[in-house]
């Protein structure tokens, strides 16, 4: 050890280091007050803050701290780790205290295994400890103490506790540096004896004063800055012979890694213990049931049965009587007021854009049951409940968590499911996500079904609802297990995700959710709803003013065949098509077709007459499993590659849509009958 | 420097010289990349159930994997991915816990390695 001894004083030179937010710099602010200079390190653009402390009592010493930046580790992977790493090398401190998050401890003494192998004295400080105990965590300082047999100091910065005590162990350190003997973590002997053959081979070229066993194990390690420096300095066979040994052990970190690792298991094993509290302790028991096999299933499958109850018993209601004085009670105004109008004034305001945009509005309360429940799951952190749950059942269909992740999202939107599938790293994986992912049904989806449910079926709407929901994800299987015997292929990959806590919701984030996606489908439906509707008022107006002499009937007929698989009229055929521009515009174009020159404008009033019960059903099995809408076929075009695979996947979703429609009107016009 | 230790103290210390017995032949950083070879499901609290280590360094572990370039994280929000996109408003991917792959790198060294014969490491 170099104590600069001066005339009067002597100076001991301190390294402060630490990972980032450890209270490094409330540490250092502490003990150097005003006496701190800041710059930047040579060469760097990287902040060196310096400051001298004085200990009371301690007369002629003066401690020189060097506040060293806040890194990780000490690889060569940020001009941070650089900077921190050469000072304890070429500068060569007295001592270096690490300061320690307790509350993180695992990490943080990585970067203590890391300084072992440098060739200084360090004390570590154990800060935040009342953090640490807050969080269950209980440590014992003495019994680290004795297990790193080094200094430790307990302190809590913040409250300027243990700093005294962490002057006096520096102090202690610097005058006894033969006592200084830690327990290092030790490298297997078989990465032991490649580091050595290493250290044998590139001795000659390591320039002073860096350790010869420290660069070896840092090549071994990878590192780039050290490779690069010892590359410079052989001759390129001798390189060569490295960079083959080098080449052989390409993975050696992860056994370096292990051994630090497993000191740090073992030290932690020792000192500090976690009694399972709080939050910690109710996670665990809700996630007994909650990420079971069995019942983890159930809760999911029962949480969506009450998102469907609410969606019924509150939304649907609410939908009637904003679609009575909203769009019924605004088209008799609006027919009241533009009396002395051109005709077609009141008519596209009234018939178009009202009963379609208008009625789409309408949805609001029934979204804002599923945006709601959608945020709290999302906010209490049930939702990545789902994700686990359901990976059992993923595999089935060669699709994994990875793969669960953007479906998820579907429930959301169709789109973001699509866009999601990035995360998936196998193409083949990826494509089978992008092409099921419209099969999942989106919050438009739910909301046209839950509306046209209970005019089809009345009280029988609940299990309709159920019914369809469980029909979608059920051919979303199928069709994945299908595609991946005959289609696809290939490894499934593994996925590690974290279960964040279960806490209490929180009002103020569900508000904000739930009003940011409200103010999104508000901008929808003002958009592209209120242009298509206007378009199918013009086509449904045109060229007679008469609906079934219009172009859109012309239309609608030409479908006829289609549509008589299916029990269901051109109207129908066309809102049909209409959701290909937006899932919500088959209401639109209900609201326009069914409201307009039909004596009422009760929608409800006047499209269940028209439709039998089989022909509902296949109607609502259709509008489930239809080609997506136009926005979900860019983004499939565009992450699938080109059209090829978007076609086959519109060709497909039309096939398996129709074929489930007109298998389901046959069945239930045989069970009619019969 | 530390003074001999006594009692429980002495006890707790029993804990530093045994060895981590689940990691095995190919250290815990190897036996926690075996258990990602099969295709799956795990979450931090599994794997550290299965090594028998802490959750805590669990994580540690797979922040070293992620800084090495054998794991990469996903995102775990629709804001990389989805920056343009006019629908991220309705997206629920938020709520969603942090999530990893292993990168083609994790991948080779997860099926590839040779397990070494070490044993486990002591002081």
């Amino acid at each position: 050890m170099t104590v600069t001894q001066g005339a009067a004083t002597r100076q001991i030179t301190v390294a402060l280091a630490g990972q980032p937010n450890v209270g490094k710099s409330t540490v250092f602010n502490m003990l150097t007050g005003l006496s701190q200079h800041v710059g930047n390190w040579p060469g760097k653009t990287v902040e060196q803050k310096t400051g001298v402390h004085y200990a009371r009592g301690e007369e002629g010493v003066e401690i020189k701290l060097v506040d060293l930046p806040g890194t990780y580790s000490l690889t060569a992977d940020s001009p941070e780790e650089r900077v921190a790493r050469d000072f304890v090398i070429k500068e060569r401190p007295d001592l270096v205290v690490l300061i320690v998050n307790v509350a993180a401890l695992e990490r943080n003494l990585y970067l203590l295994a890391e300084l072992l192998a440098l060739p200084a004295p360090v004390v570590v400080a154990l800060n935040m400890l009342d953090v640490a105990e807050r969080r269950g965590i209980h440590v014992e300082p003495a019994v680290l103490e004795s297990a790193l047999k080094l200094p430790v100091v307990p302190m809590i910065a913040v409250k300027n506790q243990g700093v005294r005590e962490l002057v006096q162990v520096i102090l202690r350190t610097a005058r006894d540096p033969a006592g200084y003997a830690p327990s290092r973590p030790q490298i297997d002997p078989e990465q032991q004896r490649v580091a050595q053959e290493l250290e044998r081979l590139v001795a000659p070229a390591v320039p002073a004063p860096y350790p010869h066993d420290w660069v070896a194990l840092k090549l071994l390690e990878g590192d780039t800055e050290i490779s690069q420096m010892i590359r410079e300095r052989l001759s390129p066979s001798e390189w060569e012979q490295v960079d083959a040994l080098l080449l052989r052990h390409e993975d050696a970190i992860l056994e370096i890694a292990s051994s630090r690792y497993e000191w740090i298991a073992r030290m932690v094993r020792a000192a500090v213990s976690r009694p399972r509290v709080g939050q910690v302790v109710l996670t665990d028991e809700i996630d007994r049931v909650a990420t079971h096999p069995f019942w983890g299933l159930l809760l999911v499958l029962a949480i969506l049965g009450a998102v469907f109850w609410l969606a019924y018993a509150i939304g649907a209601p609410l939908q009637g009587l904003l679609d009575t004085y909203f769009v019924e009670g605004g088209a008799s105004w609006l027919h009241q007021v533009l009396a002395g109008a051109p005709w077609w004034l009141s008519g596209v305001l009234a018939d178009g854009v009202l009963a379609g945009a208008g009625t789409v509005i309408t949805f609001l309360p029934i979204l804002l049951i599923f945006f709601a429940v959608l945020a709290l799951l999302e906010d209490v952190g049930y939702m990545a409940r789902i994700a686990y749950v359901m990976d059992r059942y993923m595999h089935l269909m060669g699709l994994h968590g990875k793969s669960f992740f953007p479906l998820l999202l579907g429930f959301g939107c169709n789109v973001p499911a699509v866009l999601g599938t990035r995360i998936i790293d196998s193409p083949k994986a990826r494509l089978l996500t992008i092409l099921v992912a419209p099969l999942v049904p989106c919050t438009a989806r739910m909301a046209v079904v839950t509306v046209l449910a209970p005019i089809f079926f009345g009280a029988a709407a609940f299990w309709v609802m159920w019914a369809l929901v469980g029909l979608s994800l059920a051919t979303l299987a199928l069709t994945g297990v299908l595609l991946h015997r005959f289609a696809f292929g290939g490894k499934h990959a593994a996925f590690i995700m974290e279960l964040p806590l279960y806490h209490l919701p929180n009002v103020r984030t569900i508000s904000l959710a739930v009003w940011q996606r409200t103010v999104a489908f508000l901008k929808k439906a003002g958009g592209i709803i209120v242009v298509l509707s206007v378009l199918v008022w013009v086509l449904a107006t045109f060229p007679t003013r008469e609906m079934e002499t219009s172009y859109l009937a012309a239309i609608g007929r030409s479908f006829a065949p289609l549509g008589a698989h299916l029990g269901l009229d051109w109207q129908m055929i066309v809102a049909l098509l209409t959701s290909f521009v937006a899932k919500e515009n088959t209401i639109a174009t209900l609201g326009i077709l069914f409201t307009s020159g039909r004596g009422g404008t009760d929608l409800a009033a006047n499209l269940a007459p028209t439709v039998t019960p089989a022909a509902g059903l296949a109607f609502l099995v259709v509008q489930m499993l239809f080609i997506p809408c136009v926005a979900t076929v860019a983004v499939i075009r565009q992450e699938s590659g080109g059209w090829k695979w978007a076609l086959v996947d519109l060709g497909l979703l039309l096939v398996i849509s129709l074929s489930a429609g007109a298998i389901v009107y046959r069945v239930g016009t045989w069970l009619h009958a019969g | 420097m530390p003074a001999r230790p006594r009692g429980a103290h002495r006890r707790a210390l029993a804990a530093v010289r045994d060895p981590i017995t689940t990691a095995g032949e190919q250290g815990i950083v190897g036996a926690l990349l075996e258990r990602l070879k099969v295709g799956g499901f795990r979450t931090p609290a599994d794997l550290a159930r299965q090594l028998g280590i802490s959750e805590a360094l669990v994580g540690a572990i797979i922040a070293g994997l992620e800084r090495r370039g054998y794991l990469r994280a996903v995102a775990a929000s629709c804001s990389a991915g989805c920056s343009g996109c006019p629908l991220r408003a309705s997206c629920v991917l938020g709520g969603l816990g942090r999530g990893w792959v292993l990168t083609p790198r994790g991948r080779r060294a997860a099926t590839t390695r040779p397990a070494s014969t070490r044993p486990a490491s002591t002081d």
